[in-house]
């Protein structure tokens, strides 16, 4: 009797504890972003922020030791000297060659001048997104440094994404990696525009794009920056390693691999100002 | 109440460890989930209710650090802390084997389960192959991790059901 009993009320704490995840399901899918759920998000992050940033701290060591592992067997600090070289490389040339070109377009010279004129804020990155679903990053700034949602967060070598959540002492960052994040961007030679939409794990896909465009592999794509737009113009994202035509829209679709190597990522700038944005 | 308190803290040492140390040991595209192993191992120690319990405790914890329909994790993490708990009630074996092999079937089929209820919401973003690939994974990370956690989370269990006892 009594194990019947205690069979039952198991049974009925089941029942509703998945209609009640059933109803945040349903409520949480209607409100989007705005609504009071996601409001109890913000205050759970602010909350898990500050032990996030002192646990990273701590286990650094360990967690790089591990990485090691992971990447087989070299020197862990010897790569990420050598990355950062590679990535300031990189940066250097794609903004070289972008200012070159906007120099020979004379018209908007002082004004895209000025594009590149952000002020920016530096952070640490304290963590990555807890699940294999998501490509987001935690960063040690939030509202008290003055970070808003959506503002863009770059890295030496690129665009790193933007902020989506916002805590008074960190933030989360949507990478360009991830499936909701799209950015308005540019073939640097044939100045083609094209929406980059993240593919998670997978390089990123850049679509409607004119089937007469003509690329090549290697290509750099950077921002296209519009009246409005979230993104200042310019700015490298990745560069071009594969070119098909999507046989639905008879448009080319360029795959695009990303300048920043999210995996060792440790310091990001947010632009929090920039000019024609 | 002690005992509450001592979960939400497990619950949430194993949120913040994963989103820290965790979230950096990635191979072949996975990682171990502690939120699963957790709930599996709970669900083996403390049975169905208990495991059901810190299911939706701890997936709700983990939707509300995320940006995907709330929810999803804390139903999938639910129902498998029950099903772990009304399967282990007719597992005999003393085998130090059963809690590896729960956890790693568990979290398994528990990640299909999260793509299914995705897929029905049009939220399965990544496609099954991908979803099955980190599932496998990420279930064989967890049994691995499973000897290391689970004398853990018993000594957790015993202590806190002691407390009650002796307060009682």
């Amino acid at each position: 009797m009594a194990i019947g009993g205690r069979t039952r009320s198991t049974r009925g704490l089941v029942i509703l504890l998945v209609v009640a995840s059933l109803v945040i399901i349903t409520v949480d899918f209607r409100e989007g972003s705005n609504g009071p759920l996601s409001k109890l998000s913000d205050g759970l992050h602010s909350v898990v922020l500050p032990m996030q940033d002192a646990v990273s701290r701590v286990f650094h060591p360990v967690a790089a030791f591990f990485g090691a592992l992971a990447h087989l067997p070299s020197q862990q600090h010897k790569i990420d000297q050598l990355q950062q070289q590679v990535d300031a490389g990189k940066a250097d040339q794609v903004q070289y060659q972008q200012a070159l070109k906007e120099l020979q377009q004379a018209e908007g010279l002082i004004a895209v001048a000025k594009s590149y004129d952000f002020t920016t804020t530096g952070a640490r990155v304290i963590g990555n997104g807890v699940s294999n679903f998501e490509w987001t990053i935690e960063i040690d700034k939030g509202s008290n440094a003055g970070i808003k949602v959506d503002m863009p967060v770059l890295a030496a070598a690129g665009l790193v994404g933007k902020v989506i959540h916002v805590t008074p002492f960190g933030s989360q960052v949507l990478l360009i990696t991830d499936f909701d994040s799209y950015v308005a961007t540019r073939l640097e030679d044939s100045q083609q525009t094209g929406l980059l939409q993240g593919q998670g794990r997978a390089d990123m896909i850049m679509s409607n794009i004119a089937l007469s465009t003509k690329i090549s592999k290697g290509e750099p794509v950077v921002t296209s920056g519009y009246s409005g737009g979230l993104f200042p113009s310019g700015v490298p994202v990745g560069t071009v390693s594969d070119v098909s035509v999507d046989p639905t829209t008879g448009d080319k679709e360029v795959t695009v691999t990303p300048n920043v190597d999210f995996s060792s990522l440790d310091m990001v700038l947010v632009i929090t100002e920039f000019n024609g944005g | 109440m002690r005992r509450g308190l001592l979960w939400t803290a497990v619950v949430l040492a194993a949120l913040v460890l994963q989103s820290t140390v965790f979230a950096q040991i990635t191979l072949l595209k996975a990682r171990p989930d502690l939120m699963y192993l957790l709930t599996v191992l709970v669900a083996l120690l403390e049975g169905p209710a208990s495991g059901a319990v810190l299911g939706f405790a701890g997936g709700m914890a983990e939707d509300f650090l995320l940006n995907t329909p709330k929810g999803i994790t804390a139903l999938t993490l639910t129902l498998l802390g029950y099903a772990v708990g009304m399967v282990r009630q007719y597992i005999a074996s003393p085998s130090a084997l059963v809690p590896v092999l729960m956890v790693g079937a568990g979290t398994a089929v528990g990640l299909m389960f999260n793509g299914l209820v995705k897929f029905l919401l049009g939220q399965l973003d990544a496609g099954w192959g991908y979803q099955l690939q980190i599932a496998l994974l990420t279930g064989l990370y967890n049994a691995i991790l499973t000897p290391l956690v689970f004398p853990l989370v018993r000594r957790l269990a015993e202590s806190s059901r002691a407390k009650r006892v002796f307060r009682w």
